[in-house]
């Protein structure tokens, strides 16, 4: 009877001791800095090095077998491709001038200076946080903005580890960014989890016709991109100080295109 | 043997752990969070609790610790040992009820989420989540034929 009763209080003793190491753990990483729980991630691989067979051993193999109507159907094949390399060079001069007419839309002046890294969500985590593909092997840096396939800012990388990040938009309660209008007031947006709030921190000429809020490269961001629609939500100036708060309802699926914007 | 048991559950676990957080993913909902990791701590912890199953809990805590959160070291760990303690605990200790399996569930379902408590939302996200993932619960207890 004794010993039915004291058997899960000696099970939990062991339990409990291993809870005590893990606090202990949590306190070593405290004072390190984060330095022992990022040091695997940070040097960890997960891309796979495939071992291909040179071509050049299947090129010298396939040259024994080409016969004389192998060569001709080449050769039909090669005009065929460069007649559809010229429709594709008329089709690529109309997309040229298509850029520059969106460009001329656009508070990205020139996208010619961006290489824009396309990334993509992994799993999402318990704080609402995600991670995303890409870290440091595609020079990936805390802070890069993240846009969706509208060009808007969905977020920014909160850590950047060795081959994927963690991404903070607008549903994580840790979200932050500072942000510009075009008579360049400054705003801080953060969000809860639920709601964005909107506050001014530096007014220097109001105007209702902002549109937008964006990025800027004051605050580190690699350049102008939009994060707000100013023209769906309502805020107004009260004492010099603009404070406004609104729900988010365009927000990315797990399916959406993401692009980091890189500066050449 | 003991080694193979150990290194199993906890591939066991960390497999469930990722799927949790894909599935989570895919869901894509701010209100809802889909948790067959703590399902499956809830029926081991009332299953087959015991010591050994402490490495594979604590590894899977390490890994999320280290690849899916950036938490410190360890705060995942504590959560998920302290989850698994506490359903233990409260099964033996608690006197019977009606609804004390729910009461279990709900309870060491909010110890799950406690690095979130600050979270705006985590009321009604926590109360339709016990929800569905009790519902996922007795689907696998009639699935497994358990007897808890």
């Amino acid at each position: 009877m004794l010993e039915a009763q004291s058997k899960p209080k000696r099970s939990y003793v062991l339990y409990i001791l291993f809870i005590f190491l893990s606090s202990l753990l949590i306190l070593v990483d405290y004072f390190s800095n984060k330095e022992i729980s990022s040091y695997i991630p940070k040097s960890l691989t997960f891309e796979f090095n495939l071992n291909v067979f040179e071509s050049t051993y299947i090129d010298s193999f396939n040259s024994l077998l080409t016969s004389r109507a192998e060569l001709v159907s080449e050769n039909i094949r090669l005009e065929q491709e460069v007649k559809s390399l010229r429709s594709l060079e008329i089709e690529n001069s109309s997309l040229k001038e298509k850029i520059e007419s969106f460009e001329n839309i656009s508070l990205i002046k020139n996208f010619n200076n961006f290489n824009f890294i396309e990334t993509s969500l992994i799993i999402k985590n318990s704080s609402n946080e995600f991670l995303i593909s890409g870290g440091t092997n595609q020079n990936f840096q805390n802070g890069d903005i993240v846009l969706d396939d509208a060009g808007y800012v969905v977020g920014y990388l909160r850590e950047v580890f060795y081959s994927y990040s963690i991404l903070e938009t607008f549903l994580s309660q840790n979200f932050k960014i500072q942000l510009l209008d075009k008579y360049n007031n400054e705003y801080l947006l953060s969000s809860d989890g639920n709601e964005l709030s909107l506050s001014s921190i530096n007014i220097l000429t109001f105007n209702t016709d902002i549109d937008f809020l964006y990025t800027d490269i004051s605050y580190n961001h690699s350049g102008k991109f939009p994060v707000v629609d100013t023209r769906s939500i309502n805020f107004q100036l009260v004492n010099n100080q603009i404070n406004s708060s609104f729900n988010f309802s365009n927000i990315f699926t797990f399916n959406t295109k993401l692009f980091i914007p890189k500066s050449k | 043997m003991n080694i193979i048991y150990l290194l199993t559950n906890f591939i066991f676990f960390s497999i469930i752990l990722i799927v949790e957080n894909f599935l989570n993913l895919i869901v894509f909902n701010k209100y809802l969070s889909i948790s067959p990791f703590f399902v499956l701590l809830f029926i081991f912890s009332l299953t087959r609790f015991s010591n050994k199953n402490i490495f594979p809990i604590m590894g899977t805590g390490l890994i999320y610790d280290i690849f899916l959160s950036e938490n410190y070291l360890g705060v995942y760990t504590i959560v998920f040992l302290l989850v698994s303690v506490s359903i233990n605990y409260m099964q033996e200790k608690l006197v019977d009820f009606n609804f004390k399996l729910v009461f279990i569930f709900g309870l060491n379902y909010i110890i799950y989420n406690i690095p979130n408590i600050l979270s705006f939302n985590f009321v009604s996200t926590t109360t339709l989540s016990i929800f569905v993932n009790y519902l996922l619960f007795l689907l696998i207890k009639r699935v497994m034929r358990l007897r808890v």
